[in-house]
């Protein structure tokens, strides 16, 4: 046999589900946002821009893209503040405490995004728990706006993504040397100058890593926008997942998905990139 | 008052101790290695001098002032660690001048400082590397730096040369020494490595379990060592068992196995001790003419000296002779085993 067989061999099972289930699909999704709909004759077999140019001309789907960025950012910025701080902290605890913690923060994983997103619309609804709380507390008279707000969405998702950016910080810190915080408190460094100056530098890359899973996981996200942004509040997944079912507009939600899908690969690679140069001197 | 004092340091972790009633005196400018088995409390010890261990009981003075329960960052210490501990994200700069910024030293001073002392360890040409691309002696330098630049009150070295390779340890020892002597900074360094403590201290303080088991000087305490462990710690020693079985003044004869050996020291008839002889002290001469008999059971070249394990009636031994061009016994040879008075040392039982 031929040495190089091997090895397109061993690969093959692995390539074909690839090409089956995910290049097919990609391929003919491309196609489909080329082609044109008509209200009575359906999917018409033309090729053209005019979907593309409906959604960079619309500012409709401006607000909508503008929307999911939006929360994506935040749902970023949010896990970063709470979930840095959350590994550090982890990493310092021993060892019985931190199995318990780990578990606890890697709980919502292992629930179903539909049943953790209704347990959310369960307490934040406006007959929800917390607004009947605060109501029979007599803190607040009518029920505050929670549900179908962007703030809702926001902190539901940070639920969810919160445990991808404690694991990436988590395994930075795990390559920590732990005397090298002792070495900036020997060199005259307070703690919050040794955690500023020392161990945030060092655990950047994690940082980094963790926000990109996290802004890519939010920007696509479909089941906790939907329940909990309702019909009106769109962002782009349930946006093309309305033009796909309820429109019955396939092409142009093709087209949204493959803008989507252009664009987060556009700021994961070129976000990946700059954190490569910026560290290729510094780190292994 | 000596410029470093432990005083009855104890530190216990629940029910281990694992220092004991420790006292130390360390002058101005003095180079004290802590030397010890690991697990011999000798880290925990300078854990407790750099503020990251509190001790149980006992006081640390440093020039005077009780540090018992200072914070390590007002310490004023430089340590190298065993890990060196270097910041990966600075440049060698960064890191030698971070003690010096911390200290509020304006950047032209700080500049001129990590100049200096990069250039007392050799790597001013490495100034604007990160660690990454530095070799393992390189760091270690850097490390030295950053922990003299601040020109610290006392210098704590963490088995810093137990990462680098033999050849290299060796020069570093040498440099390390130089570098102590230029600058003056009282030092305390922690080693498990006999030749490193004894090449580089002014005193050595031996640590077995928890406690001091002797302090001296390294040539005092390698030629009389209070104990078997200082004893086989320092360097090897050969230990016969035996019992006194006659005292006249200052000569103790001792029956080992069998055989009368005759020791310089005191004693009483009856006590049951060991008689200890350095490898490097025995000589050989012809069979029947030294104070017994042995035969060579193996022979190891190592260039400047050979290794010989010997038989006899008093049991296995080791000698170490100087390799001086000629062949001396082969293995399978009987030989006569021959030493100075002066080179045998009566230690207590063990």
């Amino acid at each position: 046999m031929k040495t190089w067989l091997p090895p397109y061999l061993l690969n093959g099972p692995a390539l074909l589900i690839f090409v089956v289930m995910l290049v097919v699909p990609m391929v003919m999704t491309l196609i489909l946002s080329f082609n044109s709909f008509d209200f009575y004759g359906g999917i018409q077999e033309d090729y053209g821009w005019h979907n593309y140019l409906e959604v960079v001309k619309d500012s409709y789907f401006h607000e909508i893209f503008a929307r999911t960025y939006g929360i994506a950012i935040a749902v970023t910025l949010i896990c970063i503040i709470i979930g840095a701080p959350e590994a550090y902290i982890l990493s310092r605890m021993s060892k019985t405490w931190r199995s318990l913690c780990l578990l606890a923060i890697l709980g919502p994983l292992l629930i179903s995004v539909i049943v953790r997103t209704l347990g959310w619309a369960l307490l934040i609804g406006n007959n929800g728990v917390i607004n009947e709380v605060l109501l029979g507390v007599g803190i607040i008279e009518t029920p505050l706006k929670m549900m179908f707000t962007t703030g809702g969405i926001v902190v539901a998702l940070v639920h969810v993504l919160v445990p991808f950016m404690v694991l990436s910080v988590w395994t930075t810190l795990q390559k920590l040397d732990p005397q090298v915080e002792s070495a900036a408190l020997s060199l005259g460094a307070s703690h919050f100058t040794t955690l500023r100056r020392v161990v945030l530098p060092q655990v950047m890359p994690g940082v980094l890593a963790g926000s990109l899973i996290v802004f890519a996981l939010t920007a696509s996200a479909f089941a906790t926008p939907s329940i909990l942004g309702g019909r009106r509040l769109k962002v782009v997944a349930t946006t093309a997942y309305d033009e796909y079912l309820n429109t019955l507009n396939w092409p142009l939600g093709a087209a949204i998905a493959v803008i989507l899908l252009i664009a987060n690969v556009v700021v994961v690679m070129s976000y990946n990139r700059y954190v490569e140069r910026k560290y290729a001197a510094v780190f292994d | 008052m000596s410029f470093l004092t432990l005083q009855n340091i104890s530190k216990r972790y629940g029910q281990v101790a694992a220092v004991e009633d420790f006292n130390l005196s360390v002058e101005k400018g003095e180079f004290v290695s802590f030397l010890g088995p690991s697990g011999c409390g000798k880290t925990t010890t300078l854990q407790m001098i750099a503020g990251f261990e509190e001790p149980t009981t006992g006081a640390i003075h440093i020039d005077g002032s009780d540090m018992t329960h200072v914070a390590p960052n007002a310490r004023d210490i430089g340590i190298v660690f065993q890990s060196y501990a270097l910041f990966p994200h600075m440049t060698v700069t960064e890191n030698v001048g971070f003690g010096l910024e911390m200290r509020g030293i304006n950047k032209p001073e700080r500049d001129q400082r990590v100049t200096e002392t990069l250039e007392l360890v050799r790597l001013a040409e490495f100034a604007d590397r990160y660690p990454k691309a530095l070799s393992g002696g390189q760091r270690q330098r850097v490390a030295l730096a950053r922990a003299i630049v601040i020109k610290p009150q006392l210098l704590l070295l963490d088995e810093p040369l137990s990462a680098l390779d033999a050849k290299i340890r060796e020069s570093m020892q040498v440099e390390l020494r130089n570098i102590q002597h230029t600058v003056g900074v009282t030092t305390i360094l922690v080693t498990h490595d006999q030749a490193e403590a004894m090449a580089m201290s002014d005193r050595i303080a031996v640590m077995n379990m928890g406690r001091m088991a002797q302090l001296g000087e390294p040539f005092e305490i390698y030629e009389n060592p209070g104990d078997s462990f200082t004893s086989n710690f320092l360097g090897t020693t050969n230990l016969f068992p035996g019992k006194v079985i006659a005292v006249k003044g200052e000569e103790v004869s001792v029956d080992c196995s069998g055989t009368e050996v005759r020791v310089q020291g005191k004693s009483q008839t009856g006590a049951e001790l060991s008689v200890a002889i350095r490898p490097e002290k025995i000589g050989l001469v012809e069979p029947g003419s030294g104070f017994f008999d042995a035969r060579v059971r193996t022979r190891i070249f190592l260039g400047t000296s050979w290794a010989y394990q010997m038989d006899s009636d008093l049991g296995a031994f080791n000698v170490t002779l100087q390799n001086t061009g000629h062949l001396v016994a082969g293995e399978g040879e009987m030989v006569g085993i021959s030493w100075q008075a002066d080179a045998v040392r009566l230690l207590g039982a063990g």
